[in-house]
């Protein structure tokens, strides 16, 4: 606790007179801040003892064992230096706007127009060290827009059309959903063959066309054949998907309907991905797949998920979920998914790069590489360890949450 | 054998588990009931490669039982995925297969497999006047429609009675403008659907009308049903419905028909006896009475329909219907139409050569003889008694029911 | 050599607490050399390089110098320390039990328990660390009646203490619906007055039994008197009724004290059971949210001297912190971001615990009265990295609840006498990045990993 305390006060100490120093600078140089941190933790794993960041004009330089220079602003942190986290899916400061249920397809609606950038979900995503999001409608549409990713401070798109999302789930035809209940354990008996996560087959339709699986699949053929827009995009990969998927009959049908029309992207969802009927339909799609968010008591078979992922070579990104589920669960999910086996160097590069990459912004944000934009995160510890706290958030080079 | 042991061992198993792989058996038992002719005393199956390969012993792993009888085939089954299997945009989605809505996964095919049925009909749910074309898929296996499909689009679905009326309403200021606004509401609407359907096909095919390319696929495959090469597969639970279907077969002079859940085809034997349908009977409810769960009504099922009708020569089958109690089970339906007056040949038939027939997958399934698919049933006493249960399945060659794997997981 | 062992075996016995009867000596007696670089006996007692000696289930012998005798299985790891009590479960309860609305002060968790449910679930919180847990059923309804303390292990489901607790709500929603601020001060009332029901019942019982004393020697007396005069007495009430007949009378007997006899004092279970709790007998575990109800409960119980508390839930308890630190009340937390049925949690903020054992309060963790005890380290670590000190966050987890319920002489320490309820870790408990090795409960190896 004392040496957190210290590693507080310092940065207290020393981010208040740099905030003068860079509005000082502002005005006629370049922006630069160096940060040294005790620990500095690259996207292949690596971790540079007493390595510096150096920023300029909000991307960053330089990454390496480098010294300081005392004519720059710069910061010291006892601790762990990591990029920002980005968090794979999320309805994050929409409210009630994630949802559109007049059509059942609208594939060019744009979810960047349905968020509110002020909105204090985003700082809450940002006190867990999340600096990006990929904002997603529900499932609750065969096809329900694009997607967006935004960055938690400051309000910046960094991608106004990330995916196309499409949904092959039952809440797509059913008017009510009962989605989390059935994640948690205790009641249900976790020893049923499907662990107890499938949907039971629901009874309520929906009212809009198509009402099946059958006429969802034909109504996407037929549209994938248009000659323009979001769908002819994605036909010719130009356009990644996002497909949600829950039981495993819907996974299979997702994984198979991207491999027949070589569609690139990931599934959403897919809590029984390990299931070996399912494991190399996944694999042959070439999709990637985001999984959680898990929360505590999440059934073991899920968390179990993560780790066949990983071993089967499938690239696993993270959901954030806000604001259903409580951000703390981001952090919590690895949490889950490492006690439960999976690899943490991994873990952590599905945070970072891999989700990055998931969101298709990988160019911009998720590694801490020259030229990307400086997002970054100071943890008093391992970022993966759960009693390690978030000390300071940085997006495009200015603090944008301290601890206090 | 407790029911979730041996699911648990079908559920290893249709993972693909390494533990039963493509092995040489050779089943002996007392007798084998082949629904091809007289039963065998003291054969010996031999299966090799997922196929029949003899009758009368060979090499492989041994096993030794009282009785076999063919893997059972449920043209009623229930294997939908409940309202997402069935297209509900229109009434007539006739050119909708039901493949792409199969749950693989599901925990419905265990307890198929447990209750002996190694082949099943999928058919869309039926809410919908003409639902759409059915497959036949095996009920072990890889969780894919790949490796269990037996024939696709192998009939059309149709629904008659009170079902596909139950979920529409007429126009009302009150009530929110949905897609279920619309004809049919009543048996009359339904009948009035189905005839339409037959009725605009045929006439776009004398006047040569110009039809966009939905309603073409449609025409094609209703025409199909009345050259012969494609059968209906209708739902008639009540006596009207059945008068119904039988009208509308002469009407259009619709080839192949066969009425499922005819509980009560036995109280129109004439008509049914000489219009050349088959017939595929629900389970026998303990007081004859089925209730409707879409009107206040109920339907009459004799304990000897099956007897009566077999008797005047109608192909007949029984079906289990999803089989959630033991008692549904297509083996005891069996037992219970021989209780009506079957003999034991047409019972056995009814649940396995004579669903086949129907279906056209007689060439794989239905018997046992050499050259068709391993699919067979393993048991400990005289088939379909109340006293003898079944001992193991085999699929597609492979051993996926055992009771020897129950006792060795009890020890655990 | 073997005398000497006989000798320092049987001085070592002499020196352990007496253990009730209702516990049973397990079958093996395997003993257990267990060694770690860092063996903590209790949260801020660390011994480098000490080593446990376990036999029979109990723990023989701690420190440096404990030697393995011959035979004993080897155990090793980086860091020792008791296995976690869950404060705040429903283990081994069906859900209907467990959210029971109708249940009373008097009714027993011990009679809820089905040790045969869902083993998995047991064995997660067994992976997890959770060696033991307090149960309780009805945990949303007023009263939640008598809790037990259990052993987690699903081989050996032994109750550690039939009566742990008496558990009680306040102000939290119950079937959908949430009272006003009013309602919920109401619900305070409501509980200090059974208590207060509770502690007049056993004074009145006590009075009771005095004067019953005092009255039945009284008859005997009489009794005594009536036998010597009997006779006279006979004579005397026949003259008595024949004069009366003669003159139309009607006839008075001589009537006794017998018509004064002492009325007991009425009587009910849960009654009772409040008795038990207002004199401290039991301790109660009070779920309550909301500042108005804290304030109200901590003002309205400080005078019953006796009164064991315990408040569980306190999402809003930082600012009545002090008050709560200056009565020693312990907290019992549910550290979690998940909002609860009703939205208690929603406020919930994971710096509480931090905040709270800063004030002085003594922090205790739970799983909220489910069955989650699998990911309760986690939650624990998880409120560290919120600001809650780590060896509080060891104390809460271990010695906090067992010392509140009353076990602490059998677990939540890895002291001499008590069981061995060990976990062994390569590296900090606290820390997510570590994980648990070996994990001990009551001399048997359940999980290694």
């Amino acid at each position: 606790m004392k040496a957190t305390m210290r590693s507080a006060a310092a940065l207290y100490a020393t981010v208040l007179p740099l905030l003068a120093t860079l509005a000082q600078s502002a005005s006629s140089q370049d922006e630069i801040l160096q940060v040294r941190a005790k620990e500095v933790v690259l996207s292949d794993g690596s971790r540079l003892e007493n390595g510096v960041v150096v920023v300029r004009n909000g991307k960053i330089e330089r990454v390496g064992k480098l010294d300081l220079d005392d004519t720059k602003p710069f910061l010291e942190h006892d601790g762990v230096l990591t990029a920002g986290l980005i968090a794979c899916q999320t309805l994050s400061g929409m409210g009630t706007e994630a949802h559109d249920g007049t059509r059942s397809l609208l594939p060019e609606a744009r979810i960047a127009h349905a968020h509110s950038p002020r909105h204090s979900d985003f700082e809450k995503a940002l006190e867990v060290g999340i600096t990006s999001v990929v904002l997603t409608p529900t499932d609750e549409n065969v096809a329900g827009g694009l997607t967006a990713v935004v960055k938690t401070a400051g309000g910046t798109v960094v991608a106004k059309e990330a995916h196309l999302t499409l949904s092959f789930s039952v809440h797509a035809f059913a008017s009510q959903p009962q989605r989390f209940g059935r994640f948690f354990s205790g009641e249900d008996d976790g020893a049923a063959e499907d662990g107890g996560l499938e949907d039971t087959e629901s009874d309520s339709r929906s009212s809009r066309s198509p009402t099946s699986y059958a006429g969802a699949l034909l109504a996407l053929d037929r549209r994938l054949e248009d000659e323009t827009g979001a769908f002819s995009r994605a036909a010719k990969g130009q356009l990644p998907v996002l497909l949600t998927a829950w039981d495993r009959n819907e996974v299979a049908r997702a994984a198979r309907f991207a491999s027949a029309n070589r569609l690139a992207g990931a599934i959403r969802g897919a809590p029984l991905a390990a299931d070996p009927g399912l494991l190399p339909l996944i694999r042959a799609s070439k999709l990637a797949v985001v999984l959680g968010p898990f929360a505590v008591g999440h059934k073991t078979r899920a968390l179990e998920a993560v780790k066949a992922l990983q071993d089967a070579g499938v690239p696993v990104g993270f959901a954030l979920d806000a604001p259903s589920s409580a951000p703390a669960n981001f952090r919590l999910t690895a949490a889950l998914a490492i006690a439960a086996g999976a690899d943490r160097t991994e873990v952590l590069r599905s945070m970072t790069i891999v989700g990055a990459r998931i969101a298709g912004v990988e160019s911009r944000v998720g590694s801490l590489e020259a030229g990307k934009d400086a997002d970054f995160v100071l943890w008093s510890g391992d970022p993966l360890d759960l009693s390690s706290r978030v000390e300071a958030v940085f997006v495009d080079g200015k603090p944008a949450w301290r601890n206090r | 054998m407790t029911t979730r042991t041996a699911l648990l061992a079908t559920a290893a198993l249709a993972a693909g588990s390494p533990a039963t792989a493509q092995e040489d058996w050779v089943i002996s038992a007392k007798t084998i009931y082949t629904a091809a002719g007289d039963p065998i005393e003291g054969g010996a199956i031999t299966v090799s490669g997922g196929k029949i390969t003899a009758l009368r012993g060979g090499r492989g792993t041994k096993l030794e039982v009282t009785a076999v009888t063919p893997g059972f085939v449920d043209l009623s089954a229930g294997v939908d995925t409940g309202s997402s299997s069935v297209e509900q945009t229109t009434e007539t989605s006739v050119t909708f297969s039901v493949a792409e809505t199969i749950d693989f996964f599901s925990h419905r095919w265990g307890r198929e497999l447990a209750s002996g049925v190694t082949t099943v009909l999928a058919a869309p749910l039926d809410e919908n006047v003409l639902g759409g074309l059915c497959v036949v898929v095996k009920t072990g296996g890889e969780p894919t429609l790949e490796a269990r499909l037996l024939r696709k689009d192998v009939a059309l679905r149709a629904s008659i009675g009170t079902q596909p009326s139950s979920g529409n309403s007429t126009p009302n200021a009150f009530r929110e403008n949905t897609i279920y606004v619309r004809r049919p509401t009543t048996r009359m609407g339904v009948e009035w659907v189905f005839r339409k359907a037959y009725y605009d096909a045929l006439n776009a095919q004398r006047f040569r009308f110009e039809v966009d390319a939905d309603q073409a696929a449609q025409n094609a495959l209703l025409l199909r049903t009345i050259e012969g090469d494609l059968p209906v597969f209708v739902k008639t639970p009540a006596t009207q419905d059945v008068r119904t279907a039988i009208h509308l077969k002469r009407e259009f002079g619709i080839r192949n028909m066969i009425l499922d859940h005819a509980a009560e085809a036995w109280k129109e034997l004439a008509l049914v006896q000489e219009s050349g349908v088959g017939v595929v009977l629900p389970p026998f409810p303990a007081d004859g009475r089925l209730r409707d769960p879409y009107a206040n009504d109920s339907y009459f099922l004799a304990l000897d329909a099956a007897a009566k009708l077999h008797e005047l020569g109608v192909p007949i089958a029984l079906s289990g219907d999803g089989a959630r109690t033991p008692e549904d089970r297509i083996a005891r339906q069996a037992g219970y139409a021989m209780r009506g007056g079957l003999s034991f040949e047409a019972a056995l038939a009814a649940v396995t050569i004579a669903p086949a027939r129907m279906m056209g997958v007689d060439d794989r399934v239905g018997s046992i003889e050499v050259g068709k698919d391993a699919d067979l049933v393993l048991w400990n006493g005289k088939p379909f008694e109340a006293t003898s249960g079944i001992v193991g399945v085999f699929l597609d060659g492979k051993l996926v029911l055992d009771a020897r794997a129950s006792t060795a997981e009890a020890g655990q | 050599m073997p005398l000497s062992w006989l000798l320092s075996t049987l001085a070592s016995a002499a020196l352990l607490p007496t253990v009730p009867l209702q516990e049973s000596v397990p079958e093996e007696d395997e003993v257990l050399w267990i060694h770690a670089k860092r063996l903590v006996l209790r949260p801020g007692a660390v011994v480098e390089g000490g080593a446990l000696l376990v036999r029979g289930g109990i723990i023989v012998a701690v420190g440096e110098d404990v030697v393995a005798p011959e035979g004993a299985r080897k155990l090793e790891g980086e860091v020792a320390c008791a296995g976690f009590v869950d404060g705040w479960s429903s283990l081994a309860l069906d859900p209907a039990s467990a959210t029971d609305l109708g249940t009373a002060a008097a009714t027993r968790t011990v009679d809820a328990l089905d040790p045969f449910r869902l083993p998995y679930q047991r064995e997660e919180a067994l992976q997890g660390g959770v060696t033991s847990q307090r149960v309780q059923v009805g945990r949303m309804a007023q009263f939640g009646g008598v809790g037990t303390v259990l052993r987690t292990d699903p081989e050996r489901a032994e109750v550690l203490l039939e009566d742990a607790c008496v558990s009680a709500t306040i102000g939290i929603t119950r079937g959908g619906r949430a009272g006003d601020v009013f309602d919920r001060v109401g619900e305070v009332d409501r509980l200090v007055s059974q208590i207060e029901k509770g502690r007049t019942y056993r004074e009145s019982e006590i009075e009771y039994r005095h004067e019953l004393e005092a009255w039945e020697k009284a008859i005997a007396e009489k009794r005594k008197e009536l036998d010597e005069e009997f006779k006279k007495a006979k004579k005397k009430r026949e003259k008595g009724m024949e004069e009366a007949e003669e003159k139309g009378k009607e006839f008075k007997e001589e009537r006794y004290k017998e018509d004064k006899k002492p009325r007991k004092p009425r009587w009910d279970p849960s009654t009772e059971v409040l008795a038990r709790v207002a004199n401290g007998e039991l301790p109660l575990v009070v779920e309550v949210h909301g500042v108005p109800e804290l304030r109200s409960l901590l003002e309205k119980t400080a005078g019953f001297d006796r009164l064991r508390l315990v408040l569980a839930g306190c999402t809003d308890a930082v600012h009545v912190a002090e008050e709560i630190a200056e009565r020693r009340i312990p907290v019992l937390l549910w550290p979690t971001a998940e909002p609860g049925d009703g939205g208690e949690y929603e406020r919930h903020d994971l710096a509480l615990a931090g905040a709270l054992e800063r004030a002085g309060v003594e922090v205790l963790f739970g799983s909220g009265g489910r069955a989650l005890a699998r990911d309760l380290r986690l939650l624990a670590a998880q409120a560290v990295g919120h600001g809650l000190d780590r060896e509080a966050a060891l104390h809460a987890l271990t010695l906090g609840p067992a010392r509140a319920f009353d076990v602490a002489d059998r677990v939540g320490t890895l002291e001499r006498g008590k069981h061995a309820d060990v976990l062994l870790f390569d590296g900090d408990p606290l820390g997510t990045n570590s994980r648990i090795r070996t994990v001990i409960s009551r001399g048997r190896v359940v999980v290694e990993q």
